[in-house]
């Protein structure tokens, strides 16, 4: 009858190593799963800086090559340039928000004061997505730039 | 008289059991602790590579005929779209590369392995990523959709080897 005293003695023992190991495996499995949901909301934050980023970039350029090709213009004109240059630059990125759909449809302004040009895009959106997530962004973009066209700085 | 045995049996066990337990128990958290304290501090990615404003993708390049100032991730895609040759695409980095002074390393595919390509200015980058040991951790991966087409940029660009 030892037997029954042995046998519930070494249950005891198997039940505390299988409590370390699925412990021991909680431990390990918890820290991958962590780190792939961290590298995803990672992935998702540099998408929409990197998106953003781009969207300010383009404006730029945009501004600087109408200014360019347009010198002497008056502000409509310098718009409509602005629409024209930038119907050529969209490549039709689908993460690249709305930003060529503003420039499209005259949705922007620019001032001029003395040399000093100013664009503003209102509620521009750029989006990004990493596996089952999705961020939108909304931001103004707003821009100065010297009589060349070259960038100054932002608002 | 044998139920006796045998809970007499438990009894004695059963504090020694419990030491047991308590035994193995402090070896799971030491081995935990060692194994925390020993396990190597994963790499942190250079914040170089994944600053937007660092990506080669973002920097304005000129496009050698046209002589108009483009962002290099629209000169790529001009090149996946057959616009431009692949001597321009590798021409506009290279100017760029020099200019800064920089290596880079761009591997760029539309919907899979459909169309896929690797530019790099330095011979000491090799031509697959996988063979390079540098800039196997500072790649950057970017993917966006194209009409419906997935293209997956990765790029390195930064200190030469």
């Amino acid at each position: 009858m030892n037997k029954k005293a042995d046998a519930s003695f070494l249950l005891c023992i198997l039940v505390a190593i299988a409590f370390c190991i699925a412990t021991f495996m909680a431990f390990i499995t918890s820290n991958a799963q962590l780190k792939e949901a961290s590298q995803d909301l990672e992935q998702l934050s540099i998408g929409i800086q990197f998106f953003q980023t781009y969207a300010v970039e383009e404006s730029k350029i945009i501004f600087k090559e109408s200014l360019i090709n347009c010198p002497s213009c008056s502000l409509e004109s310098l718009k409509r340039k602005i629409t024209e240059v930038s119907t050529e630059k969209d490549q039709h990125l689908e993460n690249s928000g709305n930003l060529f759909g503003k420039f499209r449809n005259s949705e922007f302004e620019i001032e001029k004061k003395e040399n000093l040009f100013t664009l503003k895009i209102p509620s521009v959106f750029v989006k990004s997505e990493s596996k089952n997530s999705e961020i939108t962004k909304n931001f103004d973009v707003c821009l100065y730039f010297d009589s060349q066209g070259e960038f100054i700085s932002e608002c | 008289m044998k139920n006796k045995k045998a809970s007499i049996g438990k009894i004695v066990s059963f504090p020694f059991v419990l030491i047991i337990v308590v035994v193995i128990m402090t070896a799971f958290m030491f081995a935990a602790i060692t194994y925390s304290s020993f396990k190597e501090p994963s790499y942190q990615k250079e914040a170089l590579s994944s600053m937007p404003e660092k990506s080669i993708l973002l920097k304005k390049v000129y496009l050698p005929l046209e002589n108009k100032e483009t962002l290099v991730l629209d000169v790529i895609i001009l090149r996946i779209e057959d616009e431009i040759t692949l001597d321009v695409l590798s021409k506009s980095l290279s100017d760029l590369a020099k200019k800064e002074n920089y290596c880079y390393f761009l591997n760029y595919q539309k919907d899979g392995i459909v169309q896929s390509n690797t530019l790099r200015n330095e011979q000491s980058i090799p031509k697959r990523r996988e063979n390079s040991l540098f800039i196997q951790d500072k790649l950057t991966k970017n993917e966006f959709l194209l009409d419906d087409k997935k293209i997956t940029i990765e790029s390195y660009f930064g200190a030469c080897p």
